[in-house]
């Protein structure tokens, strides 16, 4: 699956990174959610964005999938500049993501929604999808079954035929990440992964996202409050506070800055950030 | 494909309840799988059936009603105008979500468009019809626009707006030439015949539907359904949200545009009362009642709506309730109105989903031992 999973990066781009977001400022109203912010994410990484609540993690993530536009700065992917592109475009050029809040397509079956999330690689229009059968039909039927593939590759084959609204948000969760890496995705954005997985379950999460990191070539970028997902998983982590940018480097050093671990005091629960514990509040980062 | 190693078995996927619902699908997965073979054999069967019986009907009516037979074969003829309309609501609203009340505005421009290029102009009649759905297609899409750059409560009240706007145009262009209503005298002699409409609005709305299911079951009415469903999350799957909207905006443009057309040649006249707010609001009643975002609630709201001015007909003209003058046409659109409130309190997925229920529940009980 990994072998043709991507195109081949360009030698030409190899000395770039996969994404590279420079200067990045956004404003809503008066409230300065991110300040000035510098990201590179290397092709083939996993980097961890953390801080506490409202640091603008998630407004980070927005910019980059077209969903917030940016007062000030630039973002490059792949070397082409995304800031021009609507979210549909930059999804077509290798931008998967999924949602703290699921935001999945809950009236339709789970191989459906990843039908969706291969959009971009089909081509009928309207006039062929009148049709019973004909070009729109055999394309479909071969995006059913990379669907299958995939399904099969995460464990979700049963439910393939299951609608969404249906299944428990464990599940639900790992049908969002289905649905991204459906796309084919280069770079996949994961918005708090472990966000309400039980204590338990964090370790086979911080395995799966290894898994897809080093079988799939896929290059991660993830907000995660579960600082033990993040040492499992992470070569790198950028910490924010009110939106500027507080530390970055390798999480065993980074986590246990100074400055990181002031900025996760008054909030009881993360006093440490180290400490070993669920967090499940899912407040917009 | 490679197995998954052993401390993801324990782990997120074999937590102890997904893993019993894994073992549990999987032992009634061929059970299940033949279940949904059968039931969309079921569907087939059952469609096929109505539509046998449709193509029957109007030797039954004959058996029926004798003399009147082609007066109320005429009358079906109409449910089946109106399904083809509220198919077209339905598309848009039920299925992309774009609560549009501007549908009537087509519905009464390519009636009048085909009174005019028939009637007045001496063009054929099939050419007229063509142009008149162009017409609506190239107005969908310059209406369309920038409708849509608004959403919600906004796009809802500018496209009635343009309903209202529509309807006076059309009032004035029959005031100023001078008629009550814009009368088809041209119509192929062929339409004259009832049963021959009958088949022929049969055949179209038949091949819409038929097609409408292969639509909505191809990358553009998924796309319609995810954005439904999560516009944020379509546009990161790559869904171009502007343009499938768009597309849903002229689809149904034009599909209304051929139930005004049909209409019209139904009735032979076109009416500036097909642009109104009555007739938005019967739209919206069939889609309701009959249950958005399903074909066969399209049919079935159709149905109902074209029965209710059917029984309404048998009363009196203005009703008299003691002191009270009821014209039929107001009683009508008042009983639209509390279908509407009922339907949106009671049974909000509409008629289909209470058939469905009912029939999931018999199929329930007849599973049982």
């Amino acid at each position: 699956m990994s072998a043709e999973w991507q195109t081949a990066p360009q030698e030409a781009r190899r000395r770039r990174p996969l994404l590279e977001v420079q200067g990045l400022t956004v404003r809503f109203g008066g409230l300065l959610a991110v300040a000035d912010l510098d990201l590179r994410v290397e092709e083939g990484e996993i980097l961890a964005l953390v801080g506490p609540n409202g640091a603008g993690k998630t407004t980070v993530l927005n910019c980059i999938s077209g969903f917030v536009r940016p007062a000030a700065g630039c973002i490059h992917f792949a070397g082409r500049d995304l800031l021009a592109l609507g979210p549909e475009r930059r999804a077509a050029l290798g931008i998967g993501r999924t949602f703290q809040n699921g935001q999945l397509f809950a009236s339709m079956t789970v191989l459906e929604n990843l039908l969706i999330g291969r959009h971009t690689y089909l081509r009928a229009g309207l006039l062929q999808g009148l049709l019973p059968c004909g070009p729109a039909k055999s394309e479909d039927a071969r995006a059913r079954q990379r669907a299958h593939e995939i399904l099969a590759w995460l464990e979700l084959e049963p439910y393939a035929d299951c609608v969404v609204a249906a299944l428990p948000a464990g599940l639900q969760k790992l049908v969002g990440v289905a649905r991204a890496l459906a796309g084919e995705p280069r770079l996949l954005l994961l918005d708090e992964p472990a966000a309400g997985v039980s204590l338990r379950e964090v370790a086979a999460l911080a395995e799966q996202l290894r898994r897809w990191n080093a079988e799939l070539g896929l290059t991660l970028l993830l907000i995660e409050h579960n600082m033990e997902v993040v040492q499992a998983v992470a070569q790198r982590v950028c910490v924010l506070n009110y939106g500027r940018k507080l530390a970055e480097g390798e999480p065993g050093r980074v986590l246990r800055e100074p400055a990181v671990l002031e900025a996760y005091l008054g909030r009881d629960e993360e006093v440490n950030p180290l400490q070993e514990q669920e967090v499940s509040d899912h407040a917009a980062g | 494909m490679k197995r998954m190693d052993l401390p993801l078995k324990r782990g997120r996927l074999g937590q102890s309840a997904p893993r019993a619902a894994l073992s549990l699908t999987a032992s009634e997965r061929p059970g299940g799988a033949s279940g949904s073979t059968r039931l969309a054999w079921q569907r087939a069967a059952a469609t096929l059936l109505g539509l046998l019986a449709l193509v029957l009907l109007p030797l039954l009516f004959d058996l029926l009603f004798g003399d009147s037979a082609d007066f109320q074969l005429h009358r079906v003829t109409l449910i089946l105008i109106l399904a083809i309309a509220a198919l077209a609501q339905n598309l848009l609203t039920g299925y992309a979500a774009q609560p549009s009340l501007g549908n009537a505005a087509f519905f009464g421009v390519s009636a009048y468009l085909l009174a005019w290029l028939n009637s007045d102009l001496q063009q054929p009649y099939w050419l007229a019809i063509l142009v008149a759905l162009l017409a609506c297609a190239l107005l969908g899409l310059i209406v369309g626009g920038p409708a849509l750059s608004v959403s919600g409560a906004h796009l809802a009240i500018a496209t009635l707006g343009l309903v209202v706007l529509t309807g006076s145009l059309l009032t004035l262009w029959d005031t100023s030439a001078g008629r009550q209503s814009y009368e088809l005298t041209a119509l192929p002699e062929a339409l004259g015949d009832d049963r021959v409409l009958y088949y022929l609005v049969l055949a179209l709305t038949a091949l819409i539907f038929f097609c409408a299911f292969h639509l909505l079951r191809s990358r553009v009415g998924r796309a319609w359904i995810a954005l439904r469903d999560s516009e944020v999350a379509a546009a990161a799957c790559g869904v171009a949200l502007t343009r499938y909207k768009l597309l849903a905006f002229v689809v149904s443009a034009v599909l209304t545009g051929l139930a005004g057309v049909l209409y019209a040649t139904w009735g032979t006249t076109a009416t500036a009362s097909m642009s109104s707010v009555d007739q938005t609001i019967a739209f919206l009643t069939m889609i309701v009642v009959g249950g958005a975002g399903s074909l066969s609630g399209s049919l079935l709201g159709a149905l109902f709506v074209g029965l209710v001015p059917l029984l309404l007909g048998e009363l009196p003209d203005p009703l008299m309730l003691g002191p009270l003058q009821l014209p039929i046409a107001t009683l009508t659109t008042g009983i639209y109105g509390v279908l509407l409130l009922l339907a949106l309190i009671f049974f909000p997925g509409g008629l289909s989903a209470v058939f469905s229920r009912g029939g999931r529940l018999a199929r329930e009980e007849g599973g049982k031992p």
